[in-house]
């Protein structure tokens, strides 16, 4: 029989332990944010130049 | 799904499902708001933020089919590109309801040589405020982030922590200073999925 493969395979918790909780009471203090704004803040094509709205002339109306 | 840890939230201790990112996630994470009353506003705005960036680098990487959505995928896409750079989001789902469809996620990419960058991770706004009573939501995402640089014979991982989460990653790696980046290296990858035991197909 065929063995699956190790990426077939999901694991579970069994029990969590005082190391896990503690980066849980760490966590909810600090928050395990990551990320940088600058360098993804960017757009990630070059922008376009807008075309020109063409002038509406103001017709004062009588 | 690759990993089932455990988050604490409001009923107790509860299993997260930690997957691959579907292109449909972009969705799920740009409706994410941090409310007028949140207890940790510039947190929650990190977050929100945060997450809007991994899905905007989500969409660009699935476009240029440079994404993997499933632990297989990247195993094949980097069988065939051995030096190929791969992106990839992880979910936190819930097994409960009511409850955001995505509790929190991590954008990484894995580099040329064999390393996971770890450019986003951002919980929801639900989860950070201290009133909702949820813990270790990010713990969970890292932890499978450990099974997947398992998985894939990755030494190291690094991300860029905030000047809030530097602390959070000095406890992860033991004490050592953290400033705006730390590396998680082989010893600490095999400890952080070390104790998700117990297989389930």
């Amino acid at each position: 029989m065929k063995k699956k493969p190790a990426a077939a395979t999901a694991v579970v918790e069994s029990n969590v332990t005082d190391w896990i909780r503690e980066l849980w009471e760490a966590e909810a203090k600090y928050t395990a944010t990551v990320g940088s704004r600058l360098k993804f803040g960017l757009p990630l094509t070059p922008a376009k130049p807008r075309k020109r709205r063409k002038a509406v002339r103001k017709t004062a109306k009588a | 799904m690759i990993a089932s840890p455990n988050i604490l939230t409001p009923q107790g201790e509860q299993p997260v499902r930690i997957e691959f990112g579907a292109p449909r996630d972009d969705a799920a994470v740009r409706a994410w708001r941090a409310g007028s009353e949140h207890r940790l506003p510039h947190a929650a705005a990190d977050a929100v933020e945060f997450a809007k960036l991994a899905g905007k680098r989500w969409r660009y990487y699935l476009k240029r089919d440079e994404a993997a959505t499933s632990l297989r995928e990247l195993q094949d896409k980097l069988k065939r590109q051995p030096q190929g750079e791969i992106g990839f989001l992880l979910v936190a789902r819930p097994t409960w309801k009511p409850a955001p469809s995505a509790l929190g996620v991590a954008w990484c990419r894995r580099t040329w040589c064999n390393h996971i960058v770890l450019d986003f991770l951002a919980a929801h706004p639900l989860t950070l405020d201290p009133a909702n009573g949820y813990k270790g939501t990010g713990v969970a995402l890292l932890r499978t982030l450990a099974i997947v640089a398992q998985r894939i014979g990755c030494p190291l991982v690094w991300g860029e922590a905030t000047a809030v989460s530097a602390p959070f990653y000095e406890k992860v790696l033991g004490g050592q200073k953290i400033q705006d980046h730390f590396f998680i290296r082989q010893k600490m990858i095999d400890s952080l999925q070390r104790k998700l035991t117990a297989s389930q197909p």
